[in-house]
């Protein structure tokens, strides 16, 4: 009884506190003079977020960039790269084992056939065009599918040969933020003006207002081999074989890692496919109808419509998903912890991150925590750069 | 005008308000039960404890702290987590620890030394003598003790139904040997003669360490273990990698374990021995605090005329003697408050045993040798006491003495990915020996 009134209490105080604070200043600025009030009024609205953001956001990170530029567990121990050097030469971190088997490999060899046929077909398509005075005609379907496809077999051929932890989240982003990208894409568009429109997109939002690690459960339902304690999981009862241990990629028979990676990314694709549907299928109603309509007075069907005008007119809320899903996912822990906790080659950058602070390591920690950041800092860039560009136009 | 004058009126209130409300807030802070402080303090009516035990097992510590309660009318409550040892370093380092601590390794015990209060002059000279002294020096930091054992466990056990072994016509191995004949007796009959199960959230892997280190006190001996703990041989040792191989043929092999060496890390430590009872497999390896499992299962009875009951491990060799894997946790103060050594004080003492014995839960021995030992609800647990008294010599669980960033870490860890098939013998043993801290 005593924590809940004081926390009332504290909540209650720490809100009056801001508002009291604020109008008291507003108040000291009103009865003084106008060279004062201009040079000062901004900081007064301005001034308490940015305390707050230096202080919980960027002195921490100052700090932690500092610490893993540090020896010792917990930097007392003075200036060092020790632990990037540990943290990159780590063959679990990344490795590079294999390369060549990717070169060679049939998938690598399938995607530059297909590069060949997109580029060719948009050549060909382009000097057919009529009036377009650029050299590869990217919004033929053929083109752009036989690219994108040859985009992917490139990924999955990486994917599946290199291992390591920063590979591993590379793979994160490129599966869950194409893959729900796509998915919510295909469902905005099957969705829109389809008869029962809300419902189909309720229920397929529903999943974002689940934790990630109570999606990790649900799912441990469907992936779970028959065992001790467990009931067998609905996949693996529609499996045909002997039951495959989906997460951690074991059966009676063999492994199917690196591939267990993928049936966790699954859950998290589940989860966003429903945000890029929303905000796809938002772009897509704002795409100006006589844009639609001119295109089917020039003869266009709704393949070409939706190719040659719906699309290109949203390119730039697809940029959007995808950037925000990549950030998101550079970033995943809770599902990886509560499903496998990082074995069987599912380790992540933020795993690691927690468990260097759970062993008390805290440099090791930090180090991670940068690499994250580094990664997602080009992410960030390309994201302000385009809500510059909006803002400036 | 008049808006800006009735606005000013309304913020002044507003902002008298708010400092009223402030100052209320910080008098209630100091007022309340809560957080950690020096001595000089008023002595508190309300203690908080944590510990790595949850439900069934927690239970007969719970009731233990109501008998405390109950003579000295300071109110405990225990929170139990299984990522307990993660979530005492963030309280460390955040600075809310709680007033006592279950700390399920010596090797955590000396991590947090300097947030731990030394055991107090009172309470050792009373119960110092009432434990083994090796349970001392195995939590001693600079001269000073820093925790009170509060529970001993039996590990070289193993748990079998003696219903399956009548009906099989089994016997209880005294060699190794005659454990391997009765295992591959097990499988002939159709039975999985072994139960295994290495999955326990954070410490996912710990029983894997329970075997390697019962293993390694067979093949190679009380003083090859010492060094192996204390880091004087590497962990990639041909000898280490000798137990490792050894739990390969036993653990890898198609058909000794039940549901396939593919559930092993997928199966709950907390359920993996329960089908023992149903006969669906033979044996489970596990220390004797896995009885409260069986109690919380409910209908189980214990001893050899009921549905569960516990072997020794058989030894390799006996020229090291009749070697016994033990292991245990210590109970620390994070302040000195009055409340809190007199909390200590009870934990250190045989009533604090007796206490919890009569609330009879099961799979709890103390390690107190004045404790009563006619206070055990079931006669396997006095069994288990005895046996653990007879036992010589007697070796605290390897990985929980090694750093915890080992022991508790990269141990558990890699052993799990090695069970995985991710990796192989000699990379889980390597991948261990370069995560040792160097210093």
């Amino acid at each position: 009884m005593d924590t809940l009134v004081s926390t009332v209490v504290g909540v209650v105080a720490a809100l009056a506190v801001v508002a009291g604070l604020f109008t008291a200043l507003n108040l000291v600025l009103d009865r003084s003079g106008q060279r004062w009030d201009s040079l000062l009024r901004p900081w007064v609205f301005v001034g308490p977020a940015m305390v707050f953001l230096a202080a919980a956001l960027i002195i921490p990170a100052v700090r932690t960039i500092g610490l893993s530029f540090r020896a010792g567990r917990r930097g007392e121990d003075g200036f060092s790269l020790a632990q990037w050097r540990g943290a990159l030469t780590d063959r679990n971190v990344i490795s590079f084992d294999g390369f060549t088997q990717v070169l060679t490999s049939r998938l690598f060899l399938a995607a530059l056939a297909l590069v060949v046929v997109g580029v060719v077909v948009a050549r060909v398509s382009a000097t057919r065009g009529t009036g377009s005075a650029q050299a590869l005609d990217l919004s033929h379907p053929l083109a752009s599918t036989a690219l994108a496809v040859a985009v992917i077999a490139v990924l999955l051929a990486v994917f599946s040969t290199l291992r390591g932890i920063i590979w591993n989240n590379l793979w994160w982003v490129a599966a869950v933020a194409g893959l729900a990208t796509l998915f919510g894409l295909a469902l905005a568009v099957l969705a829109d003006r389809s008869r029962n429109e809300t419902a189909a997109k309720t229920l397929i939002f529903m999943p974002m207002a689940i934790s990630l690690v109570g999606a990790a459960i649900i799912w441990k339902y469907v992936y779970d081999t028959p065992g001790a304690g467990q009931a067998e999981g609905l996949l693996n009862v529609l499996w045909p074989g002997d039951p495959i241990d989906f997460l951690r990629g074991t059966s009676s028979t063999g492994t199917i890692a690196p591939w267990n990676n993928f049936f966790i990314m699954i859950i998290m694709i589940w989860i966003q496919s429903g945000f890029a549907m929303v905000v796809l299928s938002a772009a897509i109603k704002g795409v100006p109808t006589e844009l639609l309509e001119a295109a089917r007075v020039d003869g266009a069907n709704e393949v070409q419509v939706f190719w040659r005008v719906t699309l290109p007119q949203i390119t730039s809320t697809i940029a959007v998903v995808v950037t925000t899903l990549t950030i998101t996912v550079l970033k995943i822990f809770d599902l990886v912890k509560a499903t496998t906790g990082g074995a069987a080659g599912t380790d992540v950058l933020a795993n690691r991150m927690y468990e260097g602070l759970r062993n008390g390591n805290f440099t090791s920690s930090a180090t991670f925590a940068v690499m994250i950041l580094v990664l997602v800092l080009p992410v960030m860039w390309i994201n302000i750069r385009r809500t510059r560009d909006v803002v400036a136009r | 005008m008049i808006t800006r004058a009735r606005s000013n009126r309304s913020s002044a209130v507003a902002a008298i308000a708010a400092l009223v409300l402030l100052a209320a807030a910080c008098a209630q802070d100091d007022g309340g039960g809560g957080g950690s402080a020096g001595s000089g303090q008023p002595k508190k009516t309300s203690l908080t404890i944590s510990g790595p035990e949850t439900g069934a097992e927690a239970d007969g510590f719970t009731e233990a702290l109501k008998a405390f309660t109950e003579d000295s009318g300071i109110q405990v409550s225990y929170t139990g987590s299984r990522d307990f040892e993660t979530q005492i370093r963030v309280a460390a380092e955040g600075g809310d620890l709680p007033d006592l601590a279950v700390i399920p390794q010596p090797g955590l015990v000396k991590d947090l030394a300097d947030k731990i209060r030394p055991v107090p002059k009172d309470v050792l000279d009373e119960h110092e003598d009432q434990f083994n002294p090796y349970l001392w020096e195995l939590v001693t930091v600079d001269k000073k003790v820093l925790g009170v054992p509060n529970k001993a466990d039996v590990k070289s056990l193993v748990w079998y139904s003696p219903k399956t072994f009548k009906a099989g016509g089994y016997k209880i191995p005294e060699t190794w040997d005659e454990l391997m004949s009765l295992q591959d007796k097990m499988k002939r009959d159709g039975i999985a003669p072994w139960c295994i199960g290495i999955e326990s959230g954070d410490a996912t892997g710990w029983p894997l360490t329970d075997w390697m280190e019962d293993l390694m006190l067979r093949l190679h001996g009380p003083d090859v273990y010492d060094q192996w703990v204390a880091h004087e041989i590497p962990f990639n040792d041909p000898k280490v990698a000798k137990a490792a191989e050894m739990i390969e043929k036993i653990w890898f092999t198609q058909g000794n374990v039940l549901n396939g060496r593919q559930s092993i890390a997928s199966t709950g430590f907390a359920q993996a021995g329960l089908p023992i009872v149903d006969g669906k497999c033979g044996m489970h390896r596990q220390a004797n605090f896995y009885g409260a499992q069986f109690k919380d299962k409910g209908n189980v009875t214990f001893g050899e005329d009921g549905d569960v009951s516990a072997f020794y491990l058989p030894t390799i060799d006996d020229k090291f003697g009749k070697v016994m894997l033990s292991g245990g946790t210590y109970v620390v103060a994070f302040n000195d408050n009055e409340a809190t050594m007199e909390a200590l004080k009870f934990l250190a003492s045989p009533e604090y045993a007796n206490a919890r014995n009569e609330a009879a839960k099961g799979g709890f021995i103390s390690p107190n040798k004045d404790h009563d030992t006619s206070k055990y609800a079931e006669d396997l647990d006095r069994t288990l006491a005895e046996l653990l008294v007879k036992s010589d010599p007697v070796r605290f669980d390897g990985s929980d003495s090694m750093p915890s960033e080992v022991g508790a870490g990269s141990f558990w860890k890699e052993g799990t990915n090695w069970v995985l098939g991710s990796s192989d013998t000699k990379t889980f043993l390597n991948n261990v020996e370069s995560s040792w801290p160097k210093s």
